[in-house]
């Protein structure tokens, strides 16, 4: 026999927690992207198509996609974190871990391959260090590979920091990173 | 009406009928994956294909059947070599990658990829790559465990959230053979936790063992488990369920398609409180009565005589009856009786309600309160019986956590001490209170078969997927016992038995 | 030399595509022309061209156009111009965008003047900022110049994804999500952007269509042939001695403009094999590109597709084997993954070709190649599935015996360093980690699962 009154209780549904506050977009970015921002917004009917570009524009400032960032955009179009998230990291432009100061795009694909890219991605490891999807120890250079740039007249093509560099050799490259401050 | 052809069979289907809802009507089901009646067509896991000619002059070719709708005239072939093949092709590369997890995953025995891959797969698999290796236990928080490796990409959960719930948790994250499902990263660099009143429905859509329920996890093999057809006890929706039950206790509970009250979903609160029913500890296993100022175990004659007496002393309008809320409607209508005979009214206490949740939960915990005042017994609000506890000289309790119910009225648990209570028909305590004087045992709503009126109206039988402790009577055959012993003044009399 | 109406004008020296230089060469007058025509007047004309698409498809563009609803629907209409130029091989959008930005955009506000579109989208990808830019100024000079009315041009940017070049896939990433083509039907003539009825047109495409209706089309079928007319942008690339974009009639033969325009062979040496259209039309072997004539009808004819029309030269020296890899492993890396076969395909289709290109193939290796490969065709929701299988299976076709000396040999003949394989999923730290997990459910479920009567499983 049993003293006291065990009392099993009535289970009901859970009220969820509050998520914690998503970072002021306004705070977060400073007001020349935001006026990007609503810019971009201000062309389509629907608000959330200005989302790759806005990623961009915050990319541009930040340098790269933290996971606080990800939230100020999401908070900013009011849409799902979760559906900012996919299509973040749906898209290879996008850098969602830190990168170096300067990133270099090297294109692996047929007509650089034909044309001499692997020696590039070469000179890169032997005057850098790094290997792809590698960034630089002192935080200067990050190296990527890229798929067809759409140099491939002027193979081989290194994508630097948003400038197309073409009809690249090895000594080229190695004076693109010598420049590199 | 539209005609079509199924494998040279001709049917007749309702206007924009799928083919692969035509060709479940012929009774077929098709492998498929990504499409769901309830969550929606997607298209893209490709392992639906059949040969369709037509509509018109369209040329015979391979369609996934989820999408393709019937036209008049169109010609199915649901297992030529190509369709087949097709299938075939597509089954193949989903277990390329696919772990060899079934000795220790949760699915076996009821996946669809193990099914569909014996019905239409090679049994071979030409790869000889190393398969892609992801996290294998990942915590989604408190009912989900998820498996990245198992997971085909059907997406089913994903829209599962987005179309259902209308609350997007789930999405799939990278690109091509690095995607995997996901819930937003967390600040603490973890996985946010799945929150909600639905996450089980997540372990029910997902096809293979991906998502799987953590209370489920290694507790039996889905073809050890003994399946009850019933409904949902905790509120007035009164989801269609299927208790699953090995070695006498209750390991799982799924919910069970009813197009009009729950479709293919139920809610977690309903879809894992079942602890407090497999607990066997502290059950009451027969009658017990106050013999010398002390509770004594006595058999059933016994038992109803003495509770019989006791409450025909205590017999009047100043005889608080109340009835558990989880009575059936059999039950109810018994109560009814009893209470009838005893002059006293019949109450049943009603717990708080609360406001109903983003899909099924109504907000009343009570799963039978249209059915119980249906039979007349009068449904008490806490204040209610808070007033009525202050005037009464005696209570009635009976039935399944009426004294939980009860305690969660102001004052109900001081009433509880302090009153005479010459009965209680009562689960599991055993009540050590002076004026306790007999205690009948009473089932809990997994241990009973009878039925509950939905909050629409609906009258829905449930069904016993436990044994009562051995020996002991049902609720039903308790109260019209009771009634009996009342009536026949003193003497026991042993009334036939009811199921 | 054929006539050149696409190319002469930012050829001219210091030729900087201000609005300004393309009025003096008699840019807008084709606008203003259609602006004085019904809008179904203007397609009629397009239609009766016998333009096709210069994005991949080939598909007659007039036709497209009147799959859009009758004038009377009020449905908002929206052109979307196919910027994403990510074939490999084709480089020849970017020409005229960067370097003759009107000539695009008044190609543009004719075609959504004929389509009555309410707006135009220019999704660019995402790599093209000088595109973007250049196409940026012309915009705005337009717009000031009114040349416009109340159909904007807007740009869109892409951020990385080859599939975005799929219309649907391209629809759905301008609307703000992942580049997931869309099952068709519906079409996007019906369902396009936001649902609305949409038209995806190519850049070059659209660069047609002011000289079509400047200068007529009697003038434009004496370029090209009968079912392809015109002329187009073809870059080529590869092992050649002038790689380069350069504009000649459909219809021309491969070995004009191998020979006589890229300048043969670098090096003066042996050709061994094209891509005669982009990387999705495969390999031809040398001896078909002898008599191979670079239009439709020419190139389904040798067993492939027209695509983009960009030609890539392979010498002797070539391993068509890692070539194969090399187109592999970038429709491995783009697969959208939405699709079971594309998804499993793709990364599979790349893993063997590793294999063997860096000598571990397997005797069987060809064969599940070809088998994977047909297992890819045709039953998709889009073509990248195909584009990725086509390659493998020509490679197979005219070039198998390369393979088998791979296997046989176990090495590359050519003597080419191995070549690395994406590894789908973690990286090496973790894996050891997974081990023990695997392990430790196995004890967990003998010790734990079924057999003990403890942790409230109690019964009786």
């Amino acid at each position: 026999m049993t003293a006291g009154i065990p009392t099993a209780g009535i289970p009901m549904p859970k009220k969820a927690a509050a998520p914690p506050a998503a970072p002021d977009p306004r705070r977060h970015f400073g007001a020349e992207t935001i006026a990007r921002f609503e810019s971009w917004k201000r062309q389509y009917p629907d608000e959330r198509a200005a989302l790759i570009p806005i990623l961009h524009a915050a990319q541009d400032e930040k340098g790269w996609l933290s996971r606080e960032t990800l939230e100020a955009v999401a908070a900013y179009l009011k849409l799902p974190f979760i559906r900012v998230y996919e299509v973040a990291s749906f898209y290879p432009m996008f850098h969602l871990r830190a990168v170096g100061r300067h990133v270099a795009w090297v294109c692996r694909n047929i007509s650089c391959d034909l044309r001499g890219a692997s020696a590039i991605v070469e000179t890169f490891r032997r005057k850098c260090g790094i290997g792809p999807d590698e960034t630089t120890p002192d935080g200067k250079l990050t190296l990527k590979l890229a798929e067809c740039l759409g140099g491939c007249a002027s193979a081989p093509v290194v994508d630097l920091d948003g400038v197309y560099r073409e009809n690249l050799d090895v000594a080229q490259v190695e004076k693109l990173i010598a420049e590199l401050k | 009406m539209t005609k079509v052809t199924i494998d040279g069979r001709v049917v007749d289907v309702p206007e924009k009928t799928t083919v692969f809802e035509a060709v479940r009507g012929q009774g077929q089901v098709l492998p498929h994956y990504c499409y769901h009646p309830g969550i929606g067509i997607e298209g893209s896991c490709r392992v639906c294909q059949v040969e369709v000619a037509g509509p018109g002059k369209m040329p015979r070719r391979l369609a996934i059947s989820c999408r393709t709708e019937c036209a008049e005239g169109m010609e199915v072939w649901t297992s030529s070599p190509p369709a087949e093949g097709a299938r075939r092709m597509v089954l193949e590369f989903l277990l390329k990658n696919h772990p060899l997890d079934c000795p220790i995953c949760d699915k076996a025995g009821e996946c669809t990829l193990q099914n569909f891959a014996f019905d239409t797969g090679q049994g071979r698999s030409r790869s000889h790559e190393p398969r892609r290796q992801l996290r294998k236990r990942v915590d989604l928080g408190d009912v989900i465990l998820f498996d990245e490796e198992r997971c085909i990409l059907c997406t089913r959960c994903v829209r599962f959230q987005e179309v259902v719930v209308k609350d997007p948790q789930l999405g799939v994250v990278n690109r091509g053979t690095d995607s995997v499902v996901a819930t937003a990263p967390a600040a603490d660099g973890g996985d946010t936790p799945l929150h909600g009143n639905y996450q089980g429905n997540l372990a029910d859509v997902c096809p293979v063992g991906a998502l799987t329920l953590k209370k489920f996890r290694f507790r039996a093999r889905a073809w050890q488990l003994q399946a009850t057809p019933s409904a949902c006890s905790f509120c007035s929706r009164g989801c269609n369920t299927i208790v699953e039950t090995f070695r006498g206790s209750i390991q799982r509970i799924r919910p069970r398609f009813h197009p009009d009250v729950n479709k293919w979903w139920m809610c977690d609160v309903g879809r894992f409180a079942f602890d407090d029913a497999n607990d066997r500890s502290g059950r009451l296993a027969s009658p017990v009565v106050r013999r010398g100022g002390v509770l004594e175990e006595v058999d059933y004659d016994v038992g109803l005589e003495e509770a019989a007496k006791a409450l025909k002393g205590a017999a009047g309008p100043q005889l608080l009856a109340l009835a558990s809320p989880f009575f059936t409607n059999e039950e109810g209508e018994a109560f009814r009786a009893l209470c009838a005979t005893l002059g006293a009214a019949a109450r049943f206490v009603a717990p708080p309600t609360a406001d109903p949740d983003e899909l099924l939960h109504t907000g009343d915990p009570c799963p039978n309160r249209r059915g119980l005042t249906d039979k007349g017994l009068v449904v008490s609000t806490p204040d209610e019986v808070a007033a009525l506890v202050v005037s009464s000289k005696a209570a009635l309790l009976a039935g399944e956590r009426v004294i939980d119910a009860l305690e969660l009225i102001p004052g109900g648990s001081v009433f509880l001490g302090n009153a005479k209570l010459p009965c209680i028909v009562t689960e599991r305590r055993l009540v050590e209170r002076d004026g306790v004087v007999a205690c009948l045992p009473a089932a809990n709503a997994f241990e009973k078969s009878g039925t509950f009126t939905n909050v629409n109206g609906l009258a829905q039988p449930i069904r016993a997927a436990l044994k009562r402790p051995p020996g002991t009577l049902s609720d039903l055959d308790t109260l019209v016992r009771l009634r009996d012993a009342v009536l026949s003044s003193g003497h026991a009399k042993p009334a036939a038995a009811h199921a | 030399m054929a006539e050149r109406y696409l190319l002469p004008r930012l050829e001219k020296p210091g030729y900087r595509g201000s609005l300004e230089e393309y009025r003096r060469e008699g840019g807008y007058e084709a606008l203003k022309k259609a602006l004085a025509m019904q809008p179904e007047e203007v397609t009629a004309i397009v239609k009766n061209s016998g333009l096709r698409g210069r994005g991949g498809a080939g598909f007659p563009t007039g036709l497209k156009w009147t799959f859009m609803p009758p004038a009377a629907d009020p449905r908002p209409r929206y052109l979307a111009v196919n910027a994403d130029e990510s074939e490999p091989g084709t480089c020849k959008d970017r020409v005229l965008m960067e370097r003759d930005p009107h000539s695009v955009v008044e190609g543009v506000a004719i075609s959504a003047y004929a389509l009555r579109a309410k707006a135009s989208y220019v999704y660019i990808r995402g790599e093209y900022r000088a595109s973007f830019r250049a196409m940026e100024r012309a915009i705005t000079e337009a717009t000031k110049a009114g040349l416009l009315a109340d159909r904007p041009i807007h740009l869109h940017v892409g951020a990385g994804a080859y599939i975005c070049g799929e219309e649907t896939a391209l629809m759905e990433s301008l609307e703000g999500k992942r580049g997931h083509p869309r099952p068709k039907p519906p079409f996007p003539a019906n369902f396009g952007l936001w649902g609305q009825p949409t038209t995806v047109n190519n850049v070059e495409t659209l660069a047609n269509v002011p000289p079509i209706l400047a200068k007529g089309i009697e003038w434009y079928a004496t370029m090209g042939t009968k079912a392809s007319p015109g002329n187009f942008l073809c870059g080529i690339s590869g092992h050649v001695e002038r790689p380069g974009v350069y504009e000649v009639p459909l219809g021309i033969p491969a070995k004009t403009i191998l020979d006589d325009l890229a300048g043969g062979v670098r090096g003066g040496k042996k050709l061994k094999a094209i891509i005669p259209g982009g990387s999705s039309s495969g390999f031809l072997p040398a001896s078909a590109v002898e008599k191979l004539v670079m239009d439709h009808d020419g190139l389904k004819n040798a067993g492939t597709m027209f695509g983009t029309g960009a030609i890539i030269a392979l010498d002797e020296t070539s391993c068509i084997v890692r070539a194969t890899k090399v187109l592999c492993q970038f429709y491995h890396h783009e697969t959208c993954g939405q699709c079971s076969q594309c998804r499993e395909g793709c990364a599979w289709l790349d893993q063997i070709c590793g294999r063997v290109e860096n000598g571990e193939g397997r005797p069987d290796d060809v064969n599940t190649l070809l088998a994977l490969a047909d297992g890819m065709r045709g039953k998709t929701i889009c073509a990248l599935s195909d584009a990725a299988a086509i390659p493998v299976q020509l490679a197979i076709q005219h070039f198998r015996s390369e393979f088998e000396q791979h296997v046989a040999e176990k090495r590359c003949p050519f003597g080419n360093p191995p070549m690395h394989v994406h590894t789908d999923g973690l990286d090496d730290e973790k894996r050891s980690e997974l081990v023990e997990i695997v392990h430790s459910d196995v004890l967990t479920l003998l010790n734990e699962g079924k057999s003990t009567s403890g942790k409230g499983m109690a019964v009786q």
